[in-house]
This record gives C-alpha cells, sequence and structure tokens, in this order.
C-alpha cells in the first residue's frame, strides 16, 4: 500500500512541477474562501501547514448544496455551524458568514438545538452573541438574515425577556434586514444598535408588539406588517426616510382599530423629523378612520403636514372612496 | 518611458522577470493596483516598470485578462464570464493557474485573483484529501499517530 502510493506520488509529480504549497499562506486563504467551510476544515489533514490555516479564514460558507454532508443527521449540522465558530481563531474578524434560508431554518430548527442541550435562554444567547453577533461584525453592507418562524411564540418564550435585547451583541451592525421573522412572546420588541444605518422590519411581529429601537445613528426605516407598531420609546434622532406600511385595517373590534390608530400616531410622533415618508394607504385609512378619538392638536394629521415630503402608494387599488382619498392625498402633500 | 498613441491613449512599458516587455494602455495596466500606485509614484515616467515576480509568459497572460476586462462594459456581463470562464480552461493546466495566482496577488487585480481562486477552489472540491495531495503535490508530513489526532480534533467535520 505504502509503495503504491509513493509510485503514484512520483507521478503526479512529473505532470506538475509546482505544488500548492509553493502559495503563500495569504493567497492560500483566498483559495480556501471559495470552499464551503466543511472542505476547508477537511484540509486540514492534508499536512503540518494545513492543519490550522481554515481557522484563519475571515469567511464562512454554509451555505452550499453540499454533498449530502448532513443529510443522514440534520442535528449534525447545528453542532458543525457552533464548533466551526468556536474553534476558527476568534481574534479574525468574519467577513462574511453565508448559510442559506433552508439551513438557517435547520440550524434554529427547535429540535436540533433542544438535542444539544441548550436551554430556550441559552439559545436566545447563542443565536444572538454566537451567530448574529459574527455575522453583525461583517463588514460586507448588507445582510440578510431570512428566517421563517426561526423563533416562535409557543416554545420560545425566554423567561427573562426583559433582558433581551435582540442584537445587543453587535456593536458595528449597520444594516440589518429581518423578514419574517417571529420572535419570542414578550410583547416588547427591544434593540439597540449604535451603528445601525438602515432597518427593515418586514412581518417581524406577531401580536401588538411595543418597539424599543435605540438606534441614534439610524438614516432609514423600512416597516411593513399589517399593524403600525407603536415606537413612542424609540430614539432615532438621525432618521432621514421611513418608509411605512400596515396593511390591513384591523377591523376586530373598536378597542383593536383604537389600538392601531395609538400605535400609528406614536409611531408618527417618533418619524416627525424625517425627510420623505411613504404611508402605505391603509394605514392612512386607519388613520382616518379613528381620527375622531384624538383632540385636535393631539392629532398626528396634524403633524403630518410638517413633513416636507410624505408619498402615498396605492391607493387607488385599495381604497374604496376614492374621491375621499385623493381629497385626503392633497391634504398630506 | 511613457508613449502616447494616435487616440491619445497613454502607454506604459511593463518588463517581466525574464526581460520581456509589453506596451500597453495604461488605462489597461492601472487595473492592477500594484501598477497604479507605481505610475501615481512616477516609476513610468523613466523606462519601463519592472515586475520582478512575473515571468513574460504568465504576464503577457495576465495582459491578456485586463485587455479584455478594460473594453467591456457592463452589459456585456454575461459574454465577459464566458470569455472568463474560456480563460482559466486555457490555463488550465497546474502551473499556469498557481503561477497565475501568484501574479494576480503580487500585482493585485481583484478581478482576476478572484477567478483563479475560484477555479483553484473548484478542483479541491468533492476530491479527498489523498487525491488533493497527489493533485497538488503536496507532502503529508503527519506521522500516523499525528494524522490520527487531526483526524480525531476535527471528527465533527469529518462525519
Amino acid at each position: 500500500m505504502e509503495r503504491h502510493h509513493k509510485t503514484k506520488e512520483r507521478v503526479a509529480r512529473k505532470c506538475a512541477v509546482r505544488s500548492l504549497d509553493d502559495l503563500s499562506d495569504d493567497i492560500l486563504r483566498q483559495i480556501l474562501c471559495f470552499l464551503e467551510t466543511k472542505q476547508a476544515i477537511e484540509t486540514s489533514v492534508l499536512s503540518k501547514r494545513w492543519r490550522n490555516l481554515w481557522t484563519t479564514l475571515p469567511d464562512l460558507n454554509f451555505d452550499g448544496s453540499d454533498s449530502g454532508l448532513f443529510r443522514r443527521s440534520q442535528h449534525k449540522f447545528p453542532k458543525f455551524v457552533l464548533n466551526s465558530l468556536v474553534k476558527r481563531d476568534d481574534k479574525l474578524r468574519v467577513r462574511k458568514f453565508s448559510i442559506s434560508y433552508d439551513r438557517m431554518c435547520q440550524f434554529m430548527a427547535d429540535e436540533c438545538l433542544r438535542k444539544m442541550g441548550l436551554s430556550d435562554e441559552k439559545m436566545c444567547q447563542f443565536t444572538a452573541d454566537e451567530c448574529l453577533w459574527k455575522m453583525g461584525l461583517s463588514d460586507e453592507k448588507w445582510y440578510r438574515l431570512m428566517a421563517d418562524e426561526v423563533v416562535d411564540g409557543r416554545d420560545y418564550a425566554p423567561r427573562h425577556y426583559e433582558f433581551l435585547d435582540l442584537f445587543g451583541g453587535c456593536p458595528n451592525l449597520k444594516h440589518l434586514c429581518l423578514i419574517e421573522c417571529y420572535f419570542a412572546k414578550p410583547e416588547l420588541f427591544k434593540m439597540s444598535a449604535p451603528q445601525l444605518q438602515s432597518l427593515t422590519l418586514d412581518d417581524v411581529f406577531n401580536s401588538e408588539y411595543k418597539v424599543e429601537i435605540y438606534a441614534p445613528k439610524l438614516e432609514v426605516f423600512r416597516y411593513y406588517y399589517r399593524l403600525p407598531a407603536d415606537l413612542s420609546e424609540s430614539f432615532l434622532p438621525f432618521l432621514q426616510e421611513a418608509n411605512i406600511s400596515a396593511k390591513t385595517v384591523p377591523a376586530k373590534s373598536k378597542e383593536h382599530r383604537k389600538d392601531a390608530s395609538r400605535n400609528l400616531f406614536n409611531m408618527l410622533k417618533v418619524l416627525k423629523n424625517v425627510n420623505c415618508i411613504r404611508l402605505n394607504c391603509l394605514s392612512l385609512e386607519i388613520e382616518d378612520f379613528e381620527v375622531a378619538i384624538f383632540p385636535s392638536d393631539d392629532n398626528p394629521l396634524w403633524e403630518i403636514k410638517r413633513y416636507r415630503r410624505v408619498e402615498t402608494k396605492e391607493y387607488r387599488r385599495t381604497c374604496k372612496d376614492l374621491s375621499s382619498f385623493q381629497k385626503e392625498e392633497q391634504k398630506y402633500l | 518611458m511613457s508613449i502616447t498613441t494616435e487616440n491619445n491613449e497613454k502607454m506604459i512599458t511593463l518588463m517581466s522577470s525574464d526581460g520581456e516587455e509589453f506596451v500597453v494602455e495604461e488605462a489597461v495596466a492601472a487595473q492592477s493596483q500594484t501598477i497604479k500606485h507605481l505610475i501615481e509614484d512616477g516609476c513610468s515616467t523613466e523606462g519601463s516598470i519592472p515586475l520582478p515576480n512575473v515571468t513574460g509568459r504568465v504576464l503577457s497572460e495576465v495582459i491578456q485578462y485586463c485587455k479584455k476586462h478594460s473594453s467591456s462594459d457592463d452589459k456585456e456581463e454575461k459574454e465577459l464570464e464566458a470569455w472568463d470562464a474560456e480563460f482559466v480552461k486555457a490555463a488550465d493546466d497546474h502551473v499556469a493557474l498557481t503561477d497565475l495566482m501568484m501574479a494576480a496577488n503580487f500585482l493585485d487585480i481583484k478581478g482576476l485573483l478572484d477567478l483563479v481562486a475560484q477555479t483553484l477552489a473548484n478542483m479541491i472540491t468533492g476530491k479527498s484529501p489523498e487525491e488533493v495531495r497527489r493533485m497538488w503535490n503536496i507532502k503529508n508530513d503527519f506521522t500516523p499517530e499525528e494524522a490520527e489526532k487531526v483526524r480525531k480534533e476535527n471528527q465533527w467535520a469529518f462525519e
């Protein structure tokens, strides 16, 4: 066996005079960054030089349609991601963290993490601190965390949610886009991100959340959900542009409508210094509907006039009473 | 030395490690950040720019890449991709790719560097360690005990 290999090696040497070992560590790293992390780790057995090379890679790639690596047992995948994060050289910043939608779900799926013996609390900490934290350190302009029902209300109510600041471990996070992420039960969505410049919340909540966002550098805020969020406790002094869409009029009860109106009112109050605000017509309809419940000088419609630019969209398609909305629109512009 | 052509394109001369000279438009050569900085520092005004780390054979390929990429604009992206694929295929013996990688690194040409790195990575993907060693002439300097230890250490990735 030994001799057989040696012969083969000699043949190979004739064909290829050069070896990958002629390349510097720095160049090898650039090549390894194009591999899936799993394959990159497998190079550790090549030779002594390669043993720890993978731990110094700036890019982590869990995104592959890889060759059935974890197909046999999906519980191995979260463990693998965790190990990759823990064993790499943590003095080096992560430049890029790629993980596919499916894998993210798998990664965060209830069962897997339970099997790893992590409690709910630990899990929140883990996903936020270990995984998201590392993603947050990335210098990439955008990262998009797409996770459908990542953590849903049923099982993931952390017991001490008042301490939960979802992105508290991401001091360098600049752009965040959350789509269809359902966070734990608490009625409070709290996040502080000192460097955050743009934030998109698209269908992120599952009830009438109170939203506390501390983002002193936030410039662009996009919000899409069926109900407006109460932003009254948020700190967004630098906000330039807001895109607000509350998709449906809550028709359940007068009480619900009142809440929705109050939330929109509070939202608009916080956003009163922005240069440009886009409101979906249904947000306006909510407002229009319950406008009577507020005293006139407390009415956001008065506030709204002070915006330099207000755009409404899609009102033609969705509004029954077109004439009244054309009138309304003029009023806002 | 800088020459100016008829259509007012500034030309510069690059000299490879084996003394071969290449006259190229400045815009083409400036895709290399290294050369760009040398030009900015005034190195191109007096004679040719020496590139001691790059042989003539490799340099001519690099220039071929730079020419193609400086003349194309965005709408030709698809065509450019196809061209890139052909380009690395033509250089598809190991000698050229590692040399090309070193040259792209030294000359600091991001596009070429990524292209070659991706190609080399593709050649590693799906291969067993033994195959990679053979293909790329990597000497296994682990004792059997050490090899076993490394494998155990990273067992979680090999499962």
